[in-house]
């Protein structure tokens, strides 16, 4: 079981199991995170529980279909459960320990900020992956 | 850099501003900046106060982390990480690169607590890495 949580403690989760990882440097990530880029791990909402503090999240529509979520006391960018695609995208940077995967591709480097050079050889895809 | 970069949260309540050059910038691994982010750290650049005007949002604000290192400023609309450091106060202003609207003109050029970096967060560049603070007096080893 792997365990997370929000920076101060609030709001915590586990998963069973992640699916994969990866690292998005749409705008919207880079909005939310403040940083060069956004890394996620995707594991399916079904292995997937909070352990507390649902009452301390917030979230924002980032886009029609999608939501941003954050502990409203300590701003940690926080897990979005979809449920009716049995999917959850948990900010990989909230996980306790290693979370075993390891990313596997950047998305919407198209997008990238211009401060920052990708060194990694990962594969490079200018839209999303498509379930995230 | 531009004259004038322009920056603000994801949702439009924060705006800012920034007319002078940035002091540094840098890429903080740290567990705080990952829990705080969600991601590998948290990237930013300094600039000297006088150099920076929040235009809007002030009342958006919450600050987090006071006494426990650099704070964690976000949009408490849209969670947005805009600025860290000693917000509200301090010579200078700290800001979170991904908050620029465009290139604001600098480039990141450290890493600190690289000693704290997640397992799954590969450093790929040459920039010093500082196993903890940056320091200007101590160079990386």
């Amino acid at each position: 079981m792997l365990a997370g949580g929000c920076l101060c403690g609030g709001v915590r989760y586990e998963v069973e199991a992640i699916d994969f990882m990866h690292h998005c440097h749409c705008s919207i990530c880079r909005k939310t995170s403040g940083g060069a880029y956004g890394t996620f791990a995707h594991a399916r909402a079904s292995v997937f529980r909070w352990r507390s503090g649902t009452d301390l999240l917030g979230s924002y529509a980032s886009s029609a279909r999608r939501r941003r979520a954050f502990c409203r006391v300590c701003g940690a960018k926080m897990p979005v459960v979809h449920l009716a695609e049995d999917h959850v995208a948990i900010p990989a940077g909230t996980f306790d320990d290693d979370p075993g995967a390891r990313p596997i591709v950047h998305t919407y480097v198209a997008s990238k900020a211009a401060w920052h050079e990708i060194g990694d050889d990962l594969p490079r895809l200018d839209a999303g992956p498509p379930d995230a | 850099m531009p004259e004038l970069v322009t920056g603000g949260c994801l949702c439009g309540g924060v705006r800012f501003e920034v007319t002078g050059p940035f002091i540094r910038a840098g890429h903080c691994h740290c567990s705080r900046c990952r829990r705080h982010s969600g991601a590998a750290g948290c990237w930013q650049g300094r600039v000297r106060r006088e150099h920076f005007r929040l235009v809007t949002g002030e009342a958006l604000l919450r600050v987090y982390g006071r006494g426990e290192g650099a704070v964690k400023v976000f949009c408490t609309v849209c969670g947005s990480s805009v600025f860290g450091g000693t917000w509200p106060d301090g010579p200078q202003v700290s800001i979170r690169l991904g908050a620029f609207d465009a290139d604001p003109g600098v480039r990141p050029q450290f890493h600190t607590w690289v000693e704290s970096k997640a397992v799954w967060d590969e450093i790929t560049d040459l920039l010093p890495r500082y196993p903890r603070d940056w320091s200007k007096d101590v160079p990386p080893p």
